[in-house]
């Protein structure tokens, strides 16, 4: 009789307490099904994620053939190797076409800023940073020259409108120690950019197939710039005595 | 004569409380089985959705590590040749800029001996010549007033050999 009086009220304090410790955990709780389904979520969009970036990979090889020029282009404006020739001949040319004359060249390699969690291992590695993340190597070309300002000022403009991306960092003009002339001495430094070739990536899941079709737009920018790099020719070549011309 | 209550009343109270007790019995039972049977089927919703997140894992680990090779690895390096374009044509072409700003902001009465502007450090440095300490000054307040430039410092200044004034400015260039 008394278990008949108790089967009651144990019933719903033991129902509260299935609700309040185990159903609502069990549906809001960390593990629960509303944490799972948001998890799943997840997964799902991850998956659509690289399935979309798949189907983009394959819509960009595709067009790649379409694209060509494109490619090309912007291996002109930033070759897959440092190219000095290119540069010498290029500051060559710009120079005597404004009337100057170059009296010292010097080049030096740019060192890449480390990213500290690359460096301290922390990252995944570096081979796995996407070639999004990629900097163009940068090279430094000191150049000193002597001439009115008008020309240096031309100098100035011209590699600015070079097909070769470049940025002039540093400026020094100063009047010549001798008083009659109105010549000044130029002293310029401009950092050149490459960009080595990728030669591989690890996965589809990449930001670079984040799009289907290439961004064009980037060639009205360049095309502002008028001052092609001269092609170098090595012309004649070998001689007995190397220490005579 | 002994007195028999022939009342139904209380048996028929009793008969009710017991059938309330009974379906309040059972209604308990119903919740309680209720509660355990949202329970059990969280437990297997919650299971079914773990087995769809393994079969999407399962599916996007295959995706990721299928081997990227030929025209992808040309993919790559063009949309990333691309990127690094758009970010270098972005770069302002600073020195031109300044110089140009400098060459619009000279006063009458002053002129340059030597012009220095490094845009990694941010800094300009002009040696003038002025006629005179009024040249000097109205150089110096242009240039304050020019949203490119902070920081104007005037340095050293002298008379110079030709009876003008020789006066040093340094400059930061701001982006």
């Amino acid at each position: 009789m008394k278990s008949k009086l108790l089967f009651v009220p144990l019933t719903i304090i033991y129902g509260l307490y299935l609700i309040i410790w185990v159903v609502v955990p069990a549906y809001t709780g960390p593990e629960g099904a509303v944490a799972t389904k948001n998890k799943l979520t997840i997964a799902n969009n991850k998956l659509d994620d690289i399935k979309i970036k798949q189907d983009n990979a394959l819509n960009l090889a595709n067009s790649l053939n379409y694209n060509k020029d494109q490619q090309e282009t912007l291996q002109r404006y930033l070759p897959v190797k440092k190219q000095e020739e290119d540069v010498i001949v290029s500051l060559n040319s710009i120079t005597t076409s404004n009337g100057v004359l170059i009296t010292s060249i010097n080049m030096k390699d740019i060192l890449k800023k480390v990213d500290p969690m690359i460096e301290n291992g922390l990252n995944a590695g570096v081979e796995n940073v996407s070639p999004v993340e990629a900097s163009a190597e940068e090279f430094a070309v000191y150049f000193e020259f002597l001439g009115k300002y008008e020309s240096i000022k031309n100098v100035i403009v011209s590699l600015t409108a070079l097909k070769r991306f470049n940025n002039i960092s540093a400026l020094e003009i100063k009047d010549k120690a001798d008083e009659d002339s109105d010549l000044l001495v130029a002293k310029v430094t401009v950092v050149f950019n490459y960009f080595n070739k990728i030669t591989s990536i690890t996965s589809v899941d990449d930001r670079i197939f984040a799009d289907g079709k290439f961004d064009t737009s980037i060639m009205d920018d360049i095309k502002k710039r008028t001052i092609d790099v001269p092609r170098v020719n090595v012309g004649l070549f070998g001689r007995t005595n190397p220490f005579a011309l | 004569m002994t007195n028999i209550n022939l009342s139904t009343n209380n048996t028929a109270e009793a008969g009710q409380e017991e059938r309330r007790a009974k379906n309040g019995l059972v209604a308990v039972i119903i919740i309680f089985l209720i509660i355990v049977g949202s329970y059990v089927g969280l437990l297997f919703w919650n299971n079914d959705l773990n087995k769809k997140i393994v079969i999407a894992n399962a599916e996007y680990d295959a995706i990721h590590s299928q081997p990227i090779s030929g025209m992808n690895i040309e993919v790559a390096d063009l949309q990333s040749r691309i990127f690094l374009a758009k970010k270098l044509v972005k770069k302002e072409n600073m020195t031109l800029n300044v110089l140009e700003d400098i060459e619009k902001n000279i006063v009458s009465g002053v002129y340059l001996e030597s012009y220095k502007s490094d845009v990694n450090t941010g800094g300009l440095k002009l040696e003038c010549n002025a006629d005179n300490y009024d040249s000097m000054a109205r150089q110096v307040l242009n240039l304050k007033s020019l949203k490119r430039f902070s920081e104007v410092t005037v340095g050293d200044a002298k008379i110079n050999e030709k009876g003008g004034i020789k006066f040093s400015i340094s400059v930061s260039l701001t982006n």
